[in-house]
């Protein structure tokens, strides 16, 4: 293994090594040059103070132990109700199976909240609110192929083909970790944040690696630039604007807050991070990026 | 031993239903999706009794509990439920223990739900089912080297967000 492949990868790990006291003096001492140890000691202590609440025992016994005497009714059965229930089984697995297959294209829209998605094969897409994703549910586990208004995170640990489609760009997945934003009909972001990822658009195509970032337009791909985030701010209430309209600004923070907002016509280009869980500093910090007004007054976003 | 027979069952039931439900806490789900899917798990394992080796109950609960959540697909939100291992005593010492980690409970709910899926996940079976990094990367089907990368992240964000340094 190369030296440089195996420091990054010691790197990546330490923290856990630590905490399983895997470490020697020496990487403790290197680590604690970065990580205030001794606080993140109380901080899991005090976590192992707690415990997730779950059900107990004697609740949960109670109905599994009437269950398992229907199994064994089912055993004392007669072997005619036997043949018949399985023949009534495979009848009832066939519809479904049949109006599963035909069901076809599943559209997701999140409203008002992130929509987070499991599929099968242990991919998870996170929906921005007011985005929609769709797929053709039938044969969506060899094709994974999924169309996104919007903007969406995907976490893809499984190998393979993976593509998302927007408007204007085609990210063909080679890795595991990206966003999606479709910030209107002519832009698309993407960012890449684990693994790599291919896009295309009609001006060609580029590879994106991890910290990496890109906007497609309607007839170009934009340069390369880096990202200094390690996962999407959205996830954590924040959202950061690089070169955005602040048409698009607006428009997209309607889709995080339960407010109306007006449809502006501005072209003029935002740049900055805005809260996406407190409507009043959000409207205070583009008013002071503006210069006009935005406040609230029943319910609605009013720009003065 | 086998665990055909009611009474081993039992017993197996009794080792391992609050370890299969913070299992699938750690997914994400909710607390009755989790009850749901371990009381599915258990009598999945009861009607296969015959073929499922005591010692590999485990591991087979864990692996039709996931199968449940990721069958298809399921839409999730967070929303853990903490209470204290020591209850008793925060009922002796006074409401200032009670308040002081009520706060800590929400700075601590607020880190994990801004980890990363695969490092908040990791951290739970760590952390809140005590699983060994090696039972973490068979359960999840990972190496041993990626349940330490994940489990680095969570720790970082840990770190970054210094939730016992604010108040």
């Amino acid at each position: 293994m190369p030296l440089e492949y195996r420091m990054q990868e010691e790197e990546e790990n330490i923290l856990a090594r630590w905490l399983q006291g895997d470490i020697s003096l020496e990487e403790k001492k290197k680590l604690e040059e970065t990580y205030d140890l001794e606080s993140l000691e109380a901080v899991l202590k005090k976590q192992g103070e707690l415990e997730l609440t779950t059900v107990s025992t004697s609740v949960m016994w109670e109905t599994i132990e009437e269950k398992m005497t229907d199994k064994s009714t089912v055993n004392r059965s007669s072997k005619w109700k036997l043949i018949i229930g399985l023949i009534g089984g495979l009848l009832l697995l066939a519809l479904v199976l049949w109006k599963w297959g035909s069901q076809g294209e599943e559209r997701i829209k999140a409203e008002g909240e992130i929509e987070r998605l499991h599929f099968a094969d242990n991919t998870e897409i996170d929906i921005v609110p007011g985005s929609e994703l769709s797929y053709d549910k039938s044969n969506n586990l060899e094709e994974r192929l999924f169309h996104l208004k919007g903007q969406a995170f995907f976490n893809v640990p499984t190998p393979g083909p993976f593509t998302v489609i927007t408007s204007r760009a085609r990210v063909e997945v080679m890795g595991t970790q990206f966003d999606v934003w479709e910030v209107n009909s002519d832009e698309t972001y993407v960012r890449c944040f684990e693994g790599s990822v291919r896009v295309s658009g009609e001006g060609g195509s580029v590879e994106l690696n991890p910290m990496e970032q890109v906007l497609l337009t309607s007839d170009s791909i934009g340069e390369v630039r880096k990202t200094t985030e390690s996962e999407p701010l959205w996830m954590n209430g924040t959202k950061r604007y690089e070169r955005v309209k602040l048409k698009d600004v607006v428009h997209d923070l309607a889709c995080f807050y339960p407010y109306s907002f007006p449809e502006i016509e501005n072209n003029s280009v935002f740049n900055g991070v805005l809260p996406l869980k407190d409507i009043e500093k959000a409207l205070d910090y583009l008013s002071v990026a503006t210069g006009k007004t935005y406040r609230l007054e029943n319910q609605k976003v009013v720009v003065e | 031993m086998s665990l055909c027979d009611p009474l081993v069952f039992k017993s197996v039931f009794e080792e391992l239903n609050t370890a299969v439900q913070r299992f699938l806490l750690s997914k994400g789900i909710s607390l009755e999706d989790a009850v749901d899917h371990t009381q599915e798990s258990f009598l999945k394992l009861w009607k296969n009794c015959s073929s499922v080796p005591r010692e590999k109950a485990k591991s087979y609960l864990y692996k039709v509990g996931n199968n449940l959540i990721i069958d298809g697909y399921r839409r999730t939100k967070t929303s853990l439920q903490w209470k204290s291992r020591q209850k008793e005593r925060v009922e002796k010492i006074d409401g200032q223990y009670e308040l002081e980690m009520s706060e800590f409970k929400n700075r601590l709910q607020d880190a994990i739900d801004t980890m990363s899926r695969g490092s908040r996940e990791v951290f739970m079976m760590s952390r809140f089912n005590d699983m060994k990094y090696s039972e973490i990367a068979a359960a999840l089907d990972i190496s041993v080297k990626a349940v330490e990368k994940r489990m680095h992240g969570a720790l970082k964000h840990l770190h970054d967000k210094s939730i016992l340094k604010k108040g």
